[in-house]
This record gives structure tokens, C-alpha cells and sequence, in this order.
């Protein structure tokens, strides 16, 4: 695995016009190319080349693909694999036949949408009715009981369709019943007189007939759910019946989508195609001999290495590990590192699962998260995700890991669901929590613990710094930035003073005239931070505004006591802010012992046992949601900051791969 | 700042601008009126507040139980801001609610009128009304039911909307229509609401006072506009129609205009002195007649509006200003949702849907 950033190399080629087809598809196949407009290149020339005539229009077939991807949702279908995308087999799509096609499903899906909206308005006026049978609200209903001499049910039936109504015959008394809405009476009672409705004079039947009408308007609610889970299950089908079509079409479209995006890259002269853009130096010769291949040997390829181009303008990419990419989508939701930089992954990998570790270290609890993660992971092999939702594939994995991390640390800590089930490997965290623990050690040990663990992180995020700026050969920051050797010195000094400090019963520093002298040179030396700086700016021709020597003085005093500050205060709140590690696992602990003791009260057997099952979910779920977060914010603030710029560009290739845009690679 | 204004506006501002923060962006708007069929945009809509929409459509197929959602969402957003406050400022965003408890009292009367006066079928449509209490504890459903205008009055005693609806009575609605009526609840809420404004603390009562002049005085002059030119009511009409406050009514233009004839009304000089830049605009339209002077009224009151709320959310956040703008922002959301789903689903061209969303 290669822990920087994946080397790049800048190609351009010139191919003749006829190999133009072959050459898009094996650059599309191949799927490495990150491209980049010919003109920004040579400006200048710029004007004598002509973009691509637009033979395919990405955005017709990127609109259709939509329509098409669409259905497949309605249908829960998930889109084709990006296996089945061969450039090689690809064939021409007539866009309007293909229109028509989505547009022949869509019909029926619409037809049905329509039947589902006539059955949710039945629905609105069962509802009402519904409403006030039950609710007893006989001032907002009518309710006949009787009979027509003129037709029958089926035709009455027929002439209230349009009115809330329901009409029920051959119960338990001979006449009809039928209940319609008072305010409605304007248009029902030209209907019933229409149909010589008679009207049954007993007034006892009305309440027979409202529990009647309540069976009844609560059937008819079922048969209307039930028909509407029908015509779900119709549109479903209508998409399914047309999936083979579907799918082959998602996958033209999505092919000539790419093809016309690659074209969109193109430049042309009278008779060649012209096409630059960032490759991985490890897949260059494989796309330099596939271009050759598709165009005969009848091209010019040349290539510009990455040191030889502005670091801003190099696409960045990173090895794949599938083993680090939970982290990877850490990393990704941060930012993208520059070119040539570390890749924070692994780093990330193990600053996140230790810092979990010490706040939730519990070997029975870590279990059941590493449990769940396995679960979850299966369950995402086995459905394919149609819909995106907050736990995905990636997080499932980190919960796994997660889980182990806590298993290790349990063990290490002795803790078994808050119990001491067996000897810790180091020392009892729950007993020093407690005030248990027999060898001496208190909470100030723990917290001296995360303090330590926090100057590591912090002095490997320095560390790793000073590489990126040996690397980048930007000796100025790597000496006086506040993160260079200067600020890393500051923070040794510091954190020697401060360990003395506490050991001496907080009475007092380090004597002699070491301590001063490990302070003062680094602080002197930073005051020619500004004036160096100036020089730099100079000597690389930038424009530097002229200033007196009182002002110069002055920016730089003023500049030095800012870093100075900032140093100071920075490394102290940074480190001491892994105090929270300390304070996490201790609540962890605290937690564990209250529901220890709530599962005492309640007598134990089985109500202990209860409690003891609810409390420990209780923990996994808040204390596992908090450990996780602050574990995030812990590397995103403290340890990111320290050398994590984030200036990068994302490696983007047009491929076909679904990870396409990602700016990860996988190595063959 | 007073601590006061820390205490009761730390936590609603907080939570309004993370809400504001996370509202869609131009961009993102765009990309939805390019949507062919209303499931890609229900679809597309999914990770955001809109998201429930396509489960409904999905369970029901009806676009009008997709507006219902939306007006009832509306509804709880702007309870739940009111509980986050307390006292007055509760009070305040309750008054700010009843233009939603309006709205629908208006549209479960229209459906009654149709109902009951002009004896129309109104079938399943009182099914998409807001049913449940808004801001007062309203029997809609003996609204809708109810068998003369009377009765509709009697609902509506004690709660501060008797005023306006007992001014009419059955003859009136039957002879005349609802126009009035409606106008008279409209007026009664502003009303209300100026009333809860004026208990405010210094800096919110200006702020909020600002806000309700500048509106009154653009939505009188689209009155003005509409019905003084388009339809040609006389001036005793047009007084009644004017919205509380606003620095328009009553001055020399004002008068001026409710006294020249109907055909010689000119907005312009209307409204010159109040609002000079609108005046320079309606001069310079090339088509001059009341609907195309309406919406460039509309549109001016709307980038007034959102120019003065941007203004709000970069001042002093401890301010009902945040409030003020975030519910400004939620019907704007609202509206272009609506615009969407109504203009997608009835086959509007995409320059149309651009034309009423944006």
C-alpha cells in the first residue's frame, strides 16, 4: 500500500480523426483517465481547436437514465451492475424509440397512479363517514332506511358514486340502508325521490343499522387498503415486466452518456482528435499501449510528470484497501489531502479505533456492536440498497471494527458488560474507577493514560507534517509554522515543563537554565518568521508592498506574539482535550456501576437480569453513539489540524466503474 | 443584548439556522424543474424535509394529498417554534400561525359555500383540509357541515375571528360571495398580529413593525392595482380592502388615487414617493397592463422581503429576525415545492414552472 498520496502523470494525446470511436471506448474501458481541457493547457492555441461536434448529447441520455432509474425505484429494483457495461458491445440508441419505450411504461404506471388516486379519494369519503358513525356525530349524516320502486341497489349505487355513500342491503332487515352526508342532502334527495325511495317509518332501526354501517364502513376501508396494495403491487409489475428492456436501455444510455462526456473532452483540428488529462503513474503504460492499440500506432503520446505541474492542479488519489475503506469514507467526509501528501487512512484506522477502544472498553459490549456489524454486512450482500439511508454498507464494516476494538481493550481492562468475568490484562478500570483497584492507581491515572495517548497522536500528526513539507520541499513552514519544527519543539518543551511540573507536586518547574534556553531560542527564532517570509515573497517574484522598518518591526512582533499564543494555547487545549477520553470511558463505567446496582435493588433473578440487558443496551446505544463522535471529532480537530491541509483536487475519472468520481483506485 | 434576549433566542436560533442552512439551494432547484415525471422529483427530493412526499404519492397516488402534507407540515413548523419560545414572543409566533388558521378557515368556507349556496358537489375535498386545531380550537368539521352562515358565525364566537364574520350574514354571502368576508378575516389577523407586535421589546417591535409596514404597504398597492384598476371597484371598496398599517393609506397619493377615475389610475404615481424605485420600473414595462403591474409588484415585495431578511440573518441573531426570516424561507420552500409538484405533474414546460417557482 502506498502511504502517499497515488503518483500521477499528465497526458496528452493526438490521435487522427477515424480512430477517434475506438480510441473513447478502450479510454472509457480502461477508465483511468481524470481529463482536463486541451486549451487550458496551451491557451494560446486555443483558438484554432474545436470542441467536440456533440455527436452524443450526455445530458439526453443522462435525463433518460434518470427517467429509466426512476421506475426501477418504484419497483425496487436496483440499477444494473457496472459489470455489465461493455463499451465493446455497445450499439447506437435512437433517443426518441427509447423515449418511447420509458414512455410506454410510464403511461401504464400513470394509469394506475390515476386508479390508486380514485381509491384514495374513496378513501377521504369512507374516512369521514367512518368518523362520524363511530363518533356518534348523527347531526352530520343521514341515515335511510328503505326502499326504491324505480331500480334497484345497483343503480342507486351508480347515482351517489360521485357522493360519500354507502348503501347496504339484504342484512338483517329486508330494506336498504343507506347513509350519505347531511350537506350533501341538496344533491341526494332529487336522487331518491327519482327513484321513489320509501322510507321505513320504524324509527327503532336506526341503531341496528349504525352498527351495521360501522361493520360495513370499516370493511369497506380494508377493501379499499387491500385494493391499494393491488394496484402497488400492478405498477410494480408493470415496471418489472419491462425490466429486461429497462435494464438494457439504463445500461446503452449510461455507456453513451460517458462516451458523449469523453467526447465533451475532446479537442479537434481538421483532421485529429486532441485529449489530455491525469493518469496513475502505475496504469500510464497500460493506457499509453491501449491508445496505440485503438489507433494503429497512429498517435502522439507524451507525458508531463506531477512535479513538473502546479501541486493544486494534480488530481489526487489514494490506494484502495478494502480493509481501510470505513476509514477511507472518514478521510473523504473531511476532505481531499494534497498531491504528494501522506494519505491520512491507515493513521486514521488506528487513531479512531484507540481512541474508541479506551472509551468503550468493554469486551461483552464490543461483541454484540461487532455482532450487529456482521449482521448488517450480510444483510447488505444479501439486498442490494435501493434507497440511500443513514446506515450504509461502510458503517455496517466500521461497526465490526468498532466492536473489535473493544473486545481488545475489554480484555485489557477486564470489563465483561460492566462485569469482571475474568483478570484484566493491564489493570481494572472499573476498580479505579470505583475506588477498588488495589494497586494504588486513581482516576489521575487514567487521565494520565489519555494525556499521553493525546501527545502520541498529536506528535505523530507533527511528525507526519514535517513529511509533507519535506516532501513539498516547503522548508520555510517546515521550520516556522506553528506545526513545523519549531512548533513541535515548543510542544516538547511543553509537555517536559508540564510532567515536571505535576511531579514535583505542582510546585514548581524545571530549575537551571535549560528550561529558559529550550523556550527562548525557538521563540527568538520565530521572530524572523515575517522577515524571512518577505525575502521568500521576493525572490520568487510575488509582489510584496513596500514598508518602512518600524512597520516591518512591527508586523513581525505583532505576527510572533499571535503564533506565539497560538502555539501555546493550541498544543494545551488540543492536548488537553484527549482528557475527554479519560472522561468518556470513566462515564462508561459509572454507567455500568448504576445499573449494576438498579439490577441489585431489583432483587436480581430475572428483574436483575432485565435490568442488567436493558441497561447494557441502553450504554452500547448512547455511550457507543458518543465514544464514535467524539473519536471523530478528536481526529478531525486535533489530530487533522495538525497536517491534514485538504487542498487537494478529486481524482475523477470518467469510468465506468460505480465508484466512478471516487477518488480511490484499485491496483491490479 | 440583554441577557434576556440571549436566553429566549440562544437555543430557537441555533436550531432556525441550522434548519435555513440546510434549506435547498438554487442549484438544487434547478436540477428538480428538470424532473420529467413527479416520482423523479418526489424521488429527488429524498434527504431533505420534502422527503415524506414520496412515500405518500407512492401510498396514494393524489397530488392533493401531497398539498395537504405541505400545508400541514407549515402548520407544525410554525407550532414548533412557538413552543420554543415563551410569553409574548409565543404569543407573537402564534399571530404569525393564525395567517395559516385563516387560510384554512377560508378554504373549508369556500368549499361550504360551494357546498351549500351554490348547491355544488364537493365530494372528497374537505378530506384535504387541515382538520385538527391551528391556533384556536376551531370545529371545522361544523364548518364545513354547518346549514346556514349563521352557524358558521356561532363556531366562531370567542375566538377573535367573530368580529369579522359576524359582520355579514346569509343574504350578504348568498348575494355578494365571500370576497368580503375574506377580506375581513385577512384584516382581522393582521390586526391581531399587530396587537401581539406591539407588547414586544424595543428592537423586535421595530424589526417586526418594519416587516408588516413594508408588507402592507406592497400588498395594498396590489390591491390597489388589481381591483382599483383591473376591476374597476369604486374608492368606498378599496378602503375597505386596505391592510392595516404601512405608511401608504392615508397619504396625498393614496387619496389621489381612490379619487381619480378607475381608467386614469396610476400606479406609478402611487406609489412615487413610498416606494421610488418601483415607481422608475412600472414606467419602464413595456406591457402596462394590471397583470403585468401586479406581479412586478409581487415581485418587488418579494426581493424586498428577501433582501431585508438577508439583512436580518446577517444582523444581531438574538433578534426575532431569525424567526422572521426563517418562516419567510419556509414558504418560499413551500411555494416553489408546490409549484413543482403541481407544474410537473400537469406537463407545465420547464420556462413556466421557472417563471411561477423562482
Amino acid at each position: 500500500m502506498n502511504m502517499f498520496t497515488v503518483p500521477m502523470k499528465l497526458l496528452t494525446a493526438v490521435v487522427l480523426d477515424e480512430a477517434t470511436e475506438s480510441v473513447k471506448r478502450v479510454l472509457l474501458k480502461l477508465g483511468v483517465l481524470d481529463f482536463i481541457k486541451v486549451a487550458r493547457l496551451a491557451p494560446q492555441q486555443a483558438s484554432r481547436l474545436a470542441e467536440s461536434a456533440g455527436k452524443e448529447d450526455p445530458e439526453a441520455y443522462a435525463n433518460l437514465r434518470s427517467r429509466v432509474e426512476t421506475l426501477f425505484i418504484q419497483a425496487n429494483i436496483a440499477n444494473p451492475s457496472t459489470e455489465k457495461l461493455d463499451p465493446d458491445t455497445m450499439e447506437p440508441i435512437d433517443l426518441s424509440r427509447a423515449k418511447r419505450t420509458v414512455d410506454q411504461v410510464v403511461e401504464k404506471v400513470n394509469a394506475l397512479r390515476e386508479q390508486q388516486k380514485q381509491l384514495s379519494q374513496g378513501r377521504i369519503r369512507i374516512e369521514e363517514l367512518l368518523r362520524y358513525v363511530s363518533q356518534r356525530q348523527l347531526q352530520y349524516i343521514d341515515i335511510r332506511i328503505g326502499k326504491v320502486d324505480k331500480g334497484d341497489a345497483q343503480q342507486l349505487r351508480a347515482r351517489l358514486a360521485n357522493q360519500a355513500s354507502v348503501l347496504i342491503e339484504g342484512r338483517t332487515f329486508n330494506d336498504m340502508v343507506l347513509l350519505t352526508l347531511k350537506r350533501d342532502r341538496q344533491q341526494v334527495a332529487p336522487m331518491m325521490d327519482s327513484m321513489g325511495w320509501t322510507e321505513n317509518p320504524d324509527g327503532n332501526l336506526q341503531k341496528e343499522a349504525l352498527e351495521l354501517l360501522e361493520e360495513e364502513l370499516q370493511s369497506r376501508l380494508r377493501q379499499l387498503d387491500e385494493e391499494n396494495a393491488n394496484t402497488k403491487a400492478k405498477i410494480v409489475g408493470k415496471v418489472q415486466e419491462a425490466r429486461e428492456p429497462l435494464e438494457q436501455l439504463w445500461c446503452g444510455l449510461r455507456l453513451h452518456e460517458l462516451m458523449g462526456e469523453i467526447s465533451s473532452n475532446f479537442s479537434h483540428t481538421r483532421n485529429t482528435t486532441i485529449f489530455s488529462g491525469w493518469v496513475p503513474q502505475s496504469s500510464a503504460n497500460e493506457l499509453e499501449q491501449a491508445i496505440r492499440n485503438a489507433s494503429e500506432q497512429r498517435c502522439v503520446v507524451e507525458w508531463i510528470d506531477a512535479k513538473e505541474m502546479p501541486r493544486e492542479e494534480v488530481p489526487v488519489a489514494v490506494d484502495d484497501v478494502p480493509l481501510l475503506r470505513p476509514f477511507q469514507k472518514l478521510v473523504d467526509n473531511y476532505s481531499v489531502p494534497e498531491y504528494g501528501t501522506i494519505n491520512p487512512t491507515p493513521f486514521v484506522a488506528i487513531s479512531y479505533l484507540a481512541m474508541f477502544g479506551l472509551m468503550f472498553a468493554d469486551a461483552g459490549q464490543g461483541l454484540v456492536i461487532l455482532l450487529l456489524g456482521l449482521l448488517l454486512t450480510r444483510h447488505f450482500k444479501t439486498h442490494r440498497v435501493v434507497k440511500p439511508s443513514m446506515i450504509s454498507a461502510d458503517l455496517a464494516k466500521l461497526f465490526i471494527y468498532l466492536g473489535g476494538a473493544s473486545i481488545v481493550t475489554g480484555i485489557i481492562f477486564g470489563s465483561y458488560f460492566g462485569r469482571p468475568w475474568l483478570p484484566p490484562l493491564w489493570f481494572d478500570y472499573h476498580g479505579v474507577v470505583v475506588g477498588h483497584e488495589g494497586s494504588g492507581r486513581d482516576v489521575y491515572t487514567i487521565l494520565g493514560i489519555t494525556i499521553w495517548f493525546g501527545i502520541i497522536v498529536i506528535g505523530t500528526g507533527l511528525l507526519l507534517n514535517w513529511i509533507n513539507l519535506i516532501r513539498k520541499k516547503d522548508w520555510f513552514h517546515l521550520f516556522l509554522d506553528k506545526n513545523g519544527i519549531i512548533g513541535g519543539w515548543l510542544f516538547g518543551c511543553g509537555v517536559w515543563a508540564a510532567f515536571s511540573f505535576v511531579g514535583s507536586g505542582y510546585s514548581e518547574l524545571p530549575q537551571g537554565p535549560f528550561l529558559p534556553l529550550a523556550f527562548g531560542v525557538p521563540l527568538v527564532i520565530l521572530l524572523t518568521k515575517v522577515p524571512i517570509h518577505r525575502v521568500l515573497e521576493k525572490r520568487h517574484g510575488q509582489f510584496v508592498e513596500e514598508k518602512g522598518v518600524g512597520s516591518l518591526i512591527l508586523d513581525a512582533v505583532l505576527e510572533w506574539i499571535v503564533d506565539v499564543l497560538e502555539i501555546f494555547s493550541g498544543f494545551l487545549s488540543n492536548t488537553l482535550s484527549f482528557m475527554r477520553v479519560a472522561g468518556l470511558g470513566i462515564a462508561h463505567v459509572s454507567l455500568m456501576s448504576a445499573f449494576a446496582q438498579i439490577a441489585e435493588l431489583a432483587g436480581g433473578g430475572i428483574a436483575g437480569l432485565i435490568v442488567a440487558i436493558l441497561g447494557n443496551a441502553m450504554v452500547i446505544a448512547l455511550e457507543g453513539l458518543s465514544a464514535g463522535i467524539q473519536a471523530l471529532r478528536l481526529n478531525y480537530y486535533e489530530f487533522f489540524t495538525k497536517y491534514f491541509t485538504g487542498r487537494g483536487l478529486l481524482y475523477n475519472p470518467i469510468s465506468l466503474r460505480s465508484h466512478a468520481g471516487r477518488r480511490i483506485i484499485k491496483r491490479s | 443584548m440583554s441577557l434576556g434576549a440571549l436566553d429566549r433566542y440562544a437555543f430557537v436560533n441555533a436550531k432556525l439556522r441550522a434548519r435555513i442552512g440546510s434549506m435547498l439551494e438554487m442549484s438544487q432547484w434547478e436540477q428538480l424543474m428538470r424532473s420529467n415525471t413527479l416520482e423523479e422529483l418526489l424521488h429527488a427530493l429524498r434527504g431533505t424535509g420534502y422527503e415524506p412526499l414520496m412515500e405518500i404519492y407512492d401510498q396514494s397516488g393524489d397530488v392533493q394529498r401531497l398539498e395537504a402534507w405541505l400545508f400541514s407540515r407549515n402548520v407544525e413548523l410554525h407550532r414548533e417554534v412557538a413552543k420554543y419560545m415563551d410569553g409574548m414572543h409565543s404569543r407573537v409566533v402564534l399571530a404569525f400561525t393564525r395567517k395559516l388558521e385563516v387560510e384554512n378557515l377560508k378554504g373549508i368556507i369556500r368549499l361550504w359555500f360551494s357546498n351549500t349556496v351554490k348547491h355544488q358537489n364537493i365530494d372528497h375535498r374537505f378530506g384535504y383540509l387541515f382538520q385538527r386545531p391551528i391556533v384556536e380550537d376551531i370545529d371545522w368539521t361544523r364548518i364545513i357541515n354547518a346549514d346556514t352562515y349563521d352557524e358558521i358565525v356561532d363556531e366562531l364566537g370567542g375566538t377573535p375571528y367573530e368580529e369579522a364574520v359576524s359582520r355579514f350574514d346569509s343574504q350578504h354571502i348568498a348575494g355578494e360571495g365571500l370576497f368580503d368576508l375574506e377580506t375581513a378575516l385577512d384584516r382581522a389577523w393582521i390586526h391581531l398580529l399587530r396587537q401581539e407586535v406591539k407588547q414586544l421589546p424595543n428592537e423586535d417591535r421595530t424589526l417586526t413593525e418594519e416587516v408588516l409596514d413594508r408588507d402592507a404597504d406592497l400588498k395594498n398597492i396590489i390591491n390597489l392595482v388589481r381591483f382599483g384598476w383591473m376591476y374597476r371597484l369604486p374608492k368606498d371598496r378599496l378602503r375597505t380592502m386596505m391592510l392595516e398599517g404601512g405608511r401608504l393609506v392615508g397619504t396625498k397619493e393614496f387619496e389621489n388615487y381612490l379619487d381619480t377615475t378607475p381608467e386614469n389610475r396610476s400606479p406609478e404615481k402611487l406609489v412615487a414617493r413610498r416606494f421610488p424605485r418601483l415607481s422608475v420600473e412600472l414606467a419602464q414595462m413595456e406591457d402596462t397592463s394590471p397583470e403585468a403591474q401586479t406581479r412586478m409588484v409581487e415581485r418587488y415585495l418579494f426581493t424586498a422581503r428577501k433582501q431585508s431578511f438577508k439583512t436580518m440573518l446577517q444582523g444581531n441573531p438574538f433578534t426575532i429576525g431569525t424567526i422572521l426570516a426563517y418562516f419567510f424561507l419556509e414558504e418560499k420552500q413551500n411555494g416553489m415545492v408546490r409549484t413543482l409538484i403541481n407544474g410537473i405533474h400537469y406537463g407545465w414546460k420547464f420556462s413556466d414552472i421557472r417563471e411561477y417557482a423562482v
